[in-house]
């Protein structure tokens, strides 16, 4: 694994298009610097060169705002919504969620999609709804915008997602192969991490996935409870609400400045919202709107499927593009 | 120097180091005259917002108001197509040489087609513009956490991409690169 990261890593850096830019000459940089000091002072004028244009106040406060919550430095104590429950009633809960899971199996067939719909939200940006239909073999189509219009765009599912600690991106029959004894699966979560995450983070981001996906077993539900149950650090708020205001239990880890909260339906143990909060300010969440099994996908036109064609290659490696199709 | 302020002399300093960074950014998405315009925005909002802009690590801050530039300036250049369009024309100006090395950086770039929007700018902030996953997580504003988690889904399906070639499967649904005369 780490020689394929290597060899990634060295592609990546061999073909970085932007590796040794110097297109921005110095002099001009310098005028840049000058205009910028001069548009807020108006003591300095700039000399040459390019003007920085008058900035509109919206994007400003967009950009503004959007760093300014990204690099907030306000220390500030992540309190949960309700008073915590202590850590056997927490666990009682959970597994309680567990058997409600485990009664669940929405396993679905070959010509079948478990469709869902949930809406964004990452402030300042607008909230965007998002379908998606996931096959079993972990094919997905999602909706994107295409200019006032939606469309469909297609992703593979990811080969060898278990190696990747994609557990969210399991087919049905990765998923179906997993261990439903909370031990054995709670060692497979260990053994197979998710990026750089490990121990408690790895192990909430698992259950995460496999809570999420729509495609697991009630069985394999049930063991990610169990494991959840068994993780330390955890707040279990069970009188907390989602963003739609649906009665949900909240299950949150906090990690520095960062917290993540799954918010679990308490009568079917479904993923009803994933929030993430920054200093105790909301960063993202995605509501679960609406999410079930379906056995067609939608009669929307797929995303345009562009073929970009280039020209011969030149002495230096250089091509053109001479044309493009379907855009 | 003289004529600087305290404030003036340390945005300076900041420029004068990260200024290539952020047009290196910027210019990864748009062409050069934009890509001039995005870095001289995100300079100005950073000296305005100099309140809020960590003296320890700017870098993030500065890549996120540069993004958010880029997106209020034109988000439908984000798309696949349109990135790969925009990465191949800037061939020139990128090393490369051989035959191989150009049918490889093809298949990258087709590669790259196959991972979401954002497994891409995970994959893309952290491989080249250098990123470390810890900055380009504030940079993108998601936890540390979800950024590995993003980084690691890209990664695993770029190796695959890669590994699976000029797939059928692929071309039948998503963008690609021919090479040869146009048609």
């Amino acid at each position: 694994v780490i020689a394929m990261s290597d060899q990634l890593d060295q592609l990546l850096l061999r073909h970085n298009p932007i590796a040794g830019l110097d297109e921005w000459r110095p002099e001009q940089r310098h005028d840049v610097l000058e205009t910028v000091f001069a548009a807020t002072s108006g003591r300095r004028q700039a000399k040459t060169g390019k003007v920085v244009p008058l900035v509109r106040r919206g994007w400003v406060l967009v950009g503004g705002v959007a760093a300014a919550s990204v690099v907030a430095t306000v220390a500030s104590a992540l309190l949960p919504t309700g008073a915590p429950t202590g850590p056997q009633t927490a666990s009682a809960a959970l597994r309680r969620l567990a058997a409600l899971a485990g009664t669940q199996g929405a396993a679905i067939g070959t010509n079948h999609y478990v469709y869902n719909r949930t809406r964004d939200e990452q402030p300042p940006e607008p909230a965007a709804d998002r379908q998606s239909w996931i096959a079993a073999n972990g094919d997905a189509w999602f909706t994107q915008a295409d200019g006032a219009d939606t469309c469909v765009d297609f992703v593979h599912a990811l080969s060898g997602g278990l190696d990747a600690g994609a557990y969210e991106d399991l087919p049905l029959v990765a998923l179906s192969a997993l261990p439903t004894d909370i031990a054995e699966l709670t060692s497979v979560i260990d053994r197979h991490p998710s990026g750089d995450n490990r121990g408690v983070p790895n192990r909430f981001i698992a259950v995460g996935d496999l809570l999420r996906s729509s495609l697991a077993p009630g069985p394999l539900r049930a063991a990610a409870f169990g494991v959840l149950a068994n993780t330390s650090g955890l707040i279990l708020d069970p009188s907390a609400h989602d963003g739609l205001n649906r009665p949900a239990i909240k299950v949150t880890r906090t990690e520095g400045e960062w917290s993540d909260s799954l918010y679990l339906d308490p009568d079917t143990s479904r993923v009803l919202q994933e929030e993430t909060q920054h200093n105790g300010t909301l960063n993202s969440r995605a509501i679960v709107l609406e999410t079930g099994p379906v056995d067609s996908l939608p009669h929307l036109p797929q995303c345009p499927n562009s073929v970009v064609t280039v020209g011969p290659v030149g002495p230096n490696g250089d091509v053109t593009i001479i044309g493009r199709e379907g855009s | 120097v003289a004529r600087f302020t305290e404030d003036e002399r340390w945005f300076a300093g900041v420029f004068g180091e990260f200024s290539s960074r952020v047009y290196g950014y910027a210019r990864r998405h748009t062409d050069a005259a934009a890509a001039e315009d995005v870095a001289a925005e995100t300079f100005l909002v950073g000296w305005r917002r100099r309140d809020v802009l960590p003296r320890d690590d700017p870098l993030p801050w500065l890549i996120a108001v540069a993004r958010n530039v880029l997106r209020n300036r034109g988000r439908r250049l984000l798309r696949d197509d349109q990135l790969v369009a925009a990465w191949a024309a800037m061939q020139p100006v990128a090393q490369g040489g051989a035959d191989d090395q150009v049918a490889e950086r093809q298949a990258l770039f087709a590669a790259l087609t196959t991972l979401t929007d954002r497994e891409r700018e995970a994959v893309l902030l952290v491989g080249w513009d250098g990123l470390t996953a810890a900055q380009a997580g504030l940079a993108t504003g998601c936890s540390p956490k979800a950024f590995e988690v993003r980084l690691a889904r890209g990664r695993a399906r770029l190796t695959r991409a890669l590994a699976d070639g000029d797939d059928s499967r692929r071309m039948s649904h998503r963008s690609v690169i021919h090479t040869g005369e146009a048609t």
